[in-house]
Formats: C-alpha cells, sequence, structure tokens
C-alpha cells in the first residue's frame, strides 16, 4: 500500500499523532487536517486516497463535510463517532460515508476497515455481475444464489434484498436506503420488512442464522453484508 | 325632576300665553301648550307629557277660552278642547316612542363601546388578574353593578348573585358573577359577551403560559442533550487517543517478550473498559435527567443478541454460548440500541464474574404482551451482599428496562449460577409484510 494518501481530518492532536505513526508504519503517505475547511483544501490539493474523519469538528459538521465533498470526490471516507450516536451514523451513511467507526477503536479494526475500503475502491468502476461471501456465490445476471455448489430458492423479494447488500461490498447500507429500494418508496419505516426478510436469508444463506458470519446487522444504523466482487469463470463454464 | 320640569313648562307657557295674547287670537294660544306638552312627552316621559298636555287644555279653557277665567265652556268649544287634548296626548305618544329609541340606541352604543374598550384591554392582559380586573371595571362603568369573577368553572353564585359561564373554545374558564335583578336582554346580552371574552382573553393567557413552559423544557433538554454530547465527546478523545497509542506500542513491541506485551494488552482493555463505563453513566444520566424519547420500532431478538455478542467478541473471546430463540418468538417493539446496550451490560457482567471456561446461556421467550430475554452463567451468582451498590453497568439496563415499562429481573438459574432477565411489555402485534409468491 506504500505511496497512498491517506488524509486524517481530526482535531485533537494526539489522536492525530498516533494515527500518523500507525499509517507510516504501514506505508502510507500522511496528511492531516484539523478543521473541516482545511481537510477541504488539503482532499482538493493533495488528492488522497482514503479520508478518515472525525464526525466532531470545530469548525463545520462532519455530514456538511461529506456532503460537499461528495459533489466533487468520491474518496473513500471512514468516519469516526462515539457510541450510542447511531442517528449520527446514519446521517453520516446517508451523506456519503463509507464506513464509520466507533471511538475508541483499536488499531487492528481501523486497518481492517481501511484494507477493506481500499480494496472495494480497487474493482470501482463497473458493478460486479457476481459476489461471494463465505461458500455463497450471488450471480446477479443469471439471478440465481449458490450455496456449497447448490441451488439456493429465494424468494423475488428476498434475491433483491440480497442484491442490495452484496453490492454494497461489506458497507452499510441504512435501514431507509434497503426499505425504500427493495419496497420502494412509502416503506422507509417498516423496519419489520427488513428484520423479517433478513431472518429468511440468514436461514436459507447462513451456516449458523443465530450467529451470522456475513450477513450482520448494525442494531439502528443498517444491515451489511461481508462480501466481494468475483470473477467466476466455473459458473459459465456449467 | 321630569314632574317638576313638566310643570315649569306648563307655566311658561300660561305667562307666554299672557304675554302674546296682544299680538295673536286666543284659538292660536292653544298650539302654544300643545308645544308645551309635546316638549315634556319628548323630554322627560309619557307621564310628564300627559300631565302637561291635561293641565294645558284646562288652562287654556280658563284663562283664555270665553268666558275668561271660568271652565264653562261652549258646546262646539268643548269639542276643540278635547279634540286638542287628543292630538295633544298622541303628539306626546309619539314623540315619547322616539325619546325611547333615541335612548336605547345611546344605551346600544354605550355597550357597543364598553365591550370594544374591554376587548381591547384584554388584548393587553398578560395574567388572570388582569382579566378580572377589566371584566369587572367594564361591567361597573356600563350597568352600574358590583360583579365578582370566580375562575373555578364549576363555582356555584352565591345567595343574590347569578352566575354566567365564561365560555371557551377548549373548555368554560370560570364565572362572572353578578347581582341578581331582571336583566334586560340586550343587558344580557353585553353580560354574556363580556364573560365569554374574559373566557378566550384566560385561554389565551393559559396557552402562552402552556407554550412558555414548553420552550422552556425544550431549550433545558437541548442544553443538557448537548452538555452530554459534548462531554461524551471530550472524555472519549483521550481515550481514543491512549487506546490507539498502547496498540501501536504494542505493535512496536512485536519482538519484545509477551510479559511485556500482556502488559500493553492489558492496558488496552482496561481503556476499552473505562470507555465503556464512561459511555454507560453518560447513557445513565440521559435516561435518568427524564424526557428521553426511545426509538422504539421492530426488532428481532436474535439480531440484538448476536450484535450484542460481536461488541463483546474479545471479552467473550473462545466461551461457549448457546442461543435459546423459539421460532415462535415474534419481533420486539422496542429501542433496539438501548436493548443491545442491555445485553452487552448483562454480558460483561457475567463475563468478569464468572471463571471463562464455564459456559453462558442467551434465551428468549414470549409470553403474554411480554418478551423476556435472559442470560444465565454458571458462577457464584448474584452477590446479595453488594446490594444496592450494583455498579453503573446493572444500573442502566434498570433504567432502560423501566424506560420502556419493563423491568431487570436478577436471581438464580436453574442450572445454579445467576440469571439475569429483560423483561419487556409488548402491547402491539407485529403488522404482515405483504404476501410474496415463493418463486424464484
Amino acid at each position: 500500500m506504500s505511496g497512498r494518501i491517506v488524509l486524517v481530518v481530526e482535531d485533537d492532536h494526539s489522536i492525530v499523532r498516533v494515527l500518523r505513526d500507525v499509517f507510516l508504519q504501514e506505508g502510507f503517505q500522511v496528511r492531516t487536517a484539523s478543521s473541516a475547511r482545511e481537510g477541504m483544501v488539503e482532499s482538493g490539493s493533495h488528492r488522497p486516497d482514503f479520508i478518515v474523519l472525525d464526525l466532531g469538528l470545530p469548525d463545520l459538521d462532519g455530514k456538511e463535510f461529506l456532503r460537499e465533498l461528495r459533489q466533487w470526490s468520491d474518496t473513500p471516507v471512514l468516519v469516526l463517532s462515539a457510541r450510542g450516536a447511531e442517528e449520527e451514523k446514519v446521517l453520516a451513511l446517508d451523506a456519503g460515508a463509507d464506513d464509520f467507526l466507533v471511538k475508541p477503536f483499536g488499531v487492528p479494526e481501523l486497518l481492517a476497515r481501511l484494507r477493506a475500503l481500499l480494496r472495494r475502491r480497487e474493482g470501482r468502476g463497473s458493478r460486479g455481475a457476481f459476489y461471494r461471501f463465505g461458500n455463497v456465490v450471488v450471480d446477479i445476471p443469471g439471478r440465481t444464489v449458490h450455496r456449497n455448489g447448490e441451488i439456493v430458492r429465494l424468494t423475488s423479494v428476498e434475491f433483491s434484498l440480497l442484491v442490495q447488500l452484496v453490492r454494497a461490498e461489506g458497507k452499510v447500507a441504512t435501514q431507509s436506503h434497503l426499505l425504500q429500494e427493495v419496497w420502494g418508496p412509502g416503506h422507509g419505516d417498516d423496519t419489520h420488512y427488513l428484520r423479517i426478510y433478513m431472518a429468511h436469508l440468514r436461514k436459507k444463506l447462513e451456516d449458523d442464522p443465530a450467529r451470522p458470519a456475513y450477513l450482520l446487522t448494525e442494531t439502528g444504523v443498517g444491515c451489511r453484508c461481508l462480501a466481494e466482487k468475483a470473477d467466476l469463470p466455473h459458473l459459465e463454464e456449467r | 325632576m321630569p314632574w317638576f320640569n313638566a310643570l315649569a313648562i306648563f307655566v311658561g307657557a300660561i305667562v307666554l300665553s299672557f304675554l302674546m295674547e296682544r299680538i295673536v287670537g286666543a284659538s292660536q294660544l292653544s298650539l302654544l301648550f300643545l308645544t308645551a306638552a309635546v316638549v315634556a312627552s319628548a323630554n322627560w316621559g309619557r307621564g310628564p307629557g300627559i300631565l302637561a298636555a291635561v293641565l294645558g287644555v284646562l288652562a287654556y279653557d280658563y284663562f283664555f277660552l270665553p268666558p275668561r277665567f271660568s271652565f264653562r265652556v261652549s258646546e262646539p268649544e268643548l269639542v276643540s278642547l278635547f279634540l286638542l287634548l287628543g292630538i295633544a296626548l298622541f303628539i306626546g305618544h309619539l314623540a315619547d316612542g322616539l325619546r325611547q329609541q333615541a335612548e336605547s340606541a345611546r344605551r346600544g352604543q354605550e355597550r357597543a363601546q364598553a365591550t370594544a374598550r374591554i376587548s381591547r384591554d384584554f388584548s393587553g392582559a398578560i395574567s388572570m388578574e388582569q382579566v378580572s380586573a377589566i371584566a369587572v371595571d367594564g361591567i361597573r362603568r356600563t350597568l352600574a353593578l358590583e360583579p365578582r369573577i370566580s375562575f373555578d368553572s364549576l363555582a356555584t353564585a352565591p345567595q343574590g348573585y347569578s352566575a354566567i359561564p365564561m365560555r371557551a373554545p377548549r373548555k368554560t374558564r370560570g364565572v362572572l358573577l353578578v347581582p341578581a335583578r331582571n336583566f334586560g336582554s340586550e343587558e344580557m346580552d353585553f353580560l354574556e359577551t363580556v364573560a365569554s371574552l374574559s373566557g378566550l382573553a384566560i385561554e389565551r393567557i393559559h396557552f402562552v403560559e402552556v407554550a412558555g413552559d414548553a420552550l422552556l423544557r425544550m431549550q433545558g433538554e437541548r442544553m443538557r442533550s448537548r452538555i452530554l454530547s459534548t462531554l461524551s465527546h471530550d472524555l472519549r478523545t483521550p481515550l481514543t487517543g491512549i487506546l490507539a497509542g498502547v496498540e501501536s506500542l504494542d505493535a512496536d513491541l512485536g519482538g519484545m517478550e509477551d510479559r511485556v506485551r500482556s502488559k500493553t494488552r492489558e492496558v488496552a482493555a482496561e481503556v476499552r473498559r473505562m470507555s465503556d463505563l464512561v459511555g454507560n453513566l453518560l447513557e445513565l444520566s440521559r435516561l435518568q435527567a427524564g424526557g428521553v424519547k426511545l426509538r422504539q420500532d421492530w426488532n428481532s431478538a436474535e439480531e440484538l443478541i448476536d450484535g450484542a455478542l460481536r461488541q463483546r467478541e474479545s471479552l467473550l473471546n473462545g466461551r461457549e454460548i448457546t442461543i435459546q430463540v423459539s421460532d415462535r418468538v415474534p419481533l420486539v417493539w422496542c429501542d433496539g440500541v438501548l436493548v443491545e446496550r442491555v445485553l452487552v451490560n448483562l454480558l460483561d457482567n457475567a463475563a468478569r464474574h464468572t471463571p471463562p471456561e464455564t459456559p453462558l446461556r442467551m434465551w428468549v421467550e414470549s409470553g403474554e404482551k411480554i418478551v423476556r430475554i435472559g442470560l444465565d452463567d454458571r458462577g457464584v451468582g448474584f452477590d446479595e451482599s453488594k446490594n444496592g451498590s450494583e455498579g453503573i453497568g446493572l444500573s442502566l439496563c434498570r433504567a432502560i428496562a423501566e424506560s420502556h415499562g419493563g423491568t431487570l429481573e436478577t436471581g438464580c438459574s436453574p442450572h445454579g449460577g445467576a440469571r439475569a432477565v429483560l423483561v419487556l411489555p409488548q402491547d402491539r402485534k407485529p403488522p404482515e409484510p405483504p404476501e410474496e409468491e415463493a418463486s424464484e
């Protein structure tokens, strides 16, 4: 990952210092900004590959920063927020954040999120046709789902929910986003649909539906599926 | 006084007649007495008018009709005298009617002005006392009455008073008490108007106060939540720095012996624990301050349990955990984030008070309008001797349960060890999602 630029937008100097050390050790170039204004200038002039954004900035709401940034940039953004501020997370995700991390976070956790976001960025451009998580393969054009090589029967609603989830590639999709995409506008508050259909998907696709490994729910925020884009020559061979 | 005036104008008519006797004939003098009678009627009412008419006809006969200074009259003269009397009485009657109409118009205008003045004064009133003073003063000046006002809408009128309710759109705001007498319909209208204007004014003041209170409360809540979120940010920021620092130190120590590295890991774990304590403390103070709005929606107990277990993955680290959720458990109507917090705290509690090799069991049962989410461990059970100081974690669990109208039960598990159960009331049923064909 050497040569990549990370921009840290955070007003607390001790956190900035530690993050700089961590990222330098990982071989990144590090730029820092202690306010949203400065962060905007930095992201314009240095074109970072990745932005770590604290939501509690002194000059501008982190959500405003995101909205402004998203008008001209699709750089992955990881937001740092306090536990219990689920509403804030939802707003940040809807404003264009790619993922969030709860303070205080561990360094391994931070690096894992960062790698996942960069990996997703690699494959960006075209939407994938095939996605894989665990031993499940989702074939979107073929509208089929394989688990351990066998076809799993899904209803059309189950399938479109799954497609929304895998296309986010591990990113959290907010509840209202999923509800509106799958069930249509006007269903943004019908959270019970999501609960019921997530349970269906887990039952059909997870080894232990009570302890899912891939189809995860972030309570109060949304759902994520730890899926990756896949090239699947063996499927075409069939 | 009117009677005296009638007499005076009658005497005046006699004097004037004697003075004019030379100029005009006796028959024209009768018009003078007629005029006197009309003037008396128009100004002082029917009685004085009749008096002036009768006396005038008699005086005319006595003083001016020949034979003079005698009441004797010839027959044709008698007819004209009666005609004169009839005309005097008739015109007097008409004039009196006009006078009464003018009088009532004047009183009506006075009352309208009084009503306008009272309602104008009400619009500036900012207290119940002011409303009361304005209404009492207005009625006193207009009807010369001494009314009283009671803000108790169920007050009964004392002896000698009649009660007029002060009705406002929302409810009756009190009663207007006026000394009982026979009120004319216009007076009654006036009193009722003043009463309902008072009711409106009181209701307006009431709602201004309600709105003011609500605004104060809102500002208080906003301030409190701002302070709490600032505190939360400020307290966590150094912890974040410490944790990241310790963990990067841990990475730097890669080649060092385990004895040193285990210490950095211990520090990291304690920082996380400190952060949880801070979080619990802030959440507890938010709940205890009251006025917290729960963000309730449909949650799956299974997902909440899984969420809590994922949050505590490193703490539970390989422990055997069984989850029992019967298929019949419906969705749970609750604030998912808070209930997950309860489960996390229960897990923390169990993990810290039981040996790491003992298993944990989480279960969900649904009963009549109730859902029970429980955690059983195989430790020594709750320490009853520490009663009253169960720690921030459990206090928060209780506060969250209570904010949902539920309870937290702690006791012994039938398998030995401790059992903690979150009991949540479930009054509503989740609506069914739309039917779907089972295809694809």
